[in-house]
């Protein structure tokens, strides 16, 4: 019935006063300019002092491995605590290093910190291996992160201490990389190229490519699909 | 016997729904703050997860965000207490139906990205399974939020106070 109906209406009206749009609308405004300025002041991006490690000199400013005169790069962007990388390291590394000593492929590795959840174990060995890329060892680096992976994140597992213990296992032997690693030198390189990365459109680790165009996981883990690809890009 | 049927059963709920419009608010409410206080512990993996959708220009990427974990905990805020209910209300159901609107988005492009509805960098395999989890979950909290929006006033709200 219409009077009813109005009646309604009017009682719902006089429920939501004017004044309580204005308080949501400024709970809002406010939120986001707090919002902004707290988390930039704690953005490790923002604030990261940035190094440049002498290292960085592949194509998109990873570790490079391999001859200059080779034709092919082979880049992967990763983080040392995610498992599907460990396993991809796995399958493919004989590939790799095999195509590297015979110059057909340099190896590139962009290491990401995408996997920290409040921690810094991304971080701290992204960062540290670059510091072994520095002294040298890059490869040798990579290998034993991933072969000693912890099977769960962010559990504390990647101590400096054990970055570099890892080190020594990777045969580095001047003491530089120990204060390289234990200052967290890179931190601030491996912030900055982790932001480039997702900039560039990399969402997730492992990200593979070959001369710069993205191949999948799968075709990058088959030796026989990975060969392939390669002899495909240096014609 | 017609006029029992449309009587009776609105009997209760009339006493009811103000409560439900009370433990829809809460429910809410918890929501919103685990969310926000999910997203507050990494800057850098918050913008990350929105630049993963690729929707929003670069220039807005930052501010969206940085300003969405305290929008939500501004939110449950306002309805925990119950101040401003029926806007702060409005506001969820906005809010809500653009992270589906964002999650639909994804899966249609096929994007590979996890929402970041609760932390994380927006990086993970997604599957037809996960967004439609995510679409679902989305759906049931905006249920909420109309109900608080539209349905009777709830009862242990500042609102409640401040109108007389």
């Amino acid at each position: 019935m219409p009077p009813q109906r109005s009646r309604a209406r009017s009682t719902h009206r006089s429920r939501t006063p004017a004044w309580t749009w204005w308080v949501v609308a400024a709970v809002v405004v406010v939120a986001v300019v707090v919002g902004v300025l707290v988390q930039q002041s704690r953005s490790g991006t923002e604030q990261a002092t940035v190094r440049r490690p002498t290292s960085a000199v592949g194509p998109n400013k990873g570790s490079l491995v391999g001859q200059a005169s080779a034709p092919v790069t082979i880049t992967e962007y990763g983080d040392f605590q995610c498992p599907v990388c460990a396993r991809l390291h796995e399958a493919w590394s004989p590939t790799i290093d095999q195509l590297v000593q015979q110059g057909r492929a340099r190896f590139e590795f962009v290491a990401l910190a995408f996997l920290d959840q409040g921690t810094t174990e991304s971080l701290r060995s992204a960062a540290a291996s670059v510091c072994a890329a520095d002294a040298g060892k890059f490869l040798e680096y990579e290998n034993v992160l991933y072969t000693n992976q912890s099977s769960t994140e962010n559990s504390g597992f990647l101590t400096n201490q054990r970055l570099v213990t890892f080190g020594a296992d990777a045969g580095i032997t001047d003491p530089a990389f120990a204060t390289c690693v234990d200052t967290g030198r890179f931190d601030g390189w491996v912030q900055q190229q982790t932001d480039a990365a997702s900039r560039r459109g990399v969402t997730g680790t492992p990200t593979v490519l070959i001369n710069g165009r993205q191949i999948s996981n799968s075709a990058a883990a088959d030796p026989a699909q990975l060969t392939a690809l390669v002899d495909q890009a240096s014609k | 016997m017609r006029a029992s049927d449309t009587l009776t059963p609105p009997r209760l709920p009339a006493r009811w729904w103000p409560w439900c419009s009370t433990v829809a608010r809460f429910v809410l409410a918890g929501v919103w703050a685990w969310a926000g206080i999910a997203k507050l512990g990494d800057p850098d993996a918050a913008v990350r997860a929105v630049r993963a959708y690729e929707i929003l220009p670069e220039s807005l990427v930052k501010p969206f965000a940085w300003g969405l974990p305290f929008v939500e905990l501004g939110l449950a805020v306002l309805l925990l207490v119950g101040l401003a209910t029926r806007p702060a209300a409005w506001a969820s159901v906005a809010l809500l139906l653009m992270f589906m609107a964002g999650t639909v988005s994804a899966w249609w492009r096929n994007l590979q990205i996890d929402c970041g509805c609760f932390g994380g960098g927006g990086q993970a395999s997604a599957d037809a399974a996960r967004y439609l989890r995510d679409l679902g979950r989305d759906g049931l909290l905006l249920a909420l939020a109309v109900l608080v929006a539209v349905g009777s006033a709830s009862r242990l709200a500042v609102d409640n106070v401040t109108r007389t």
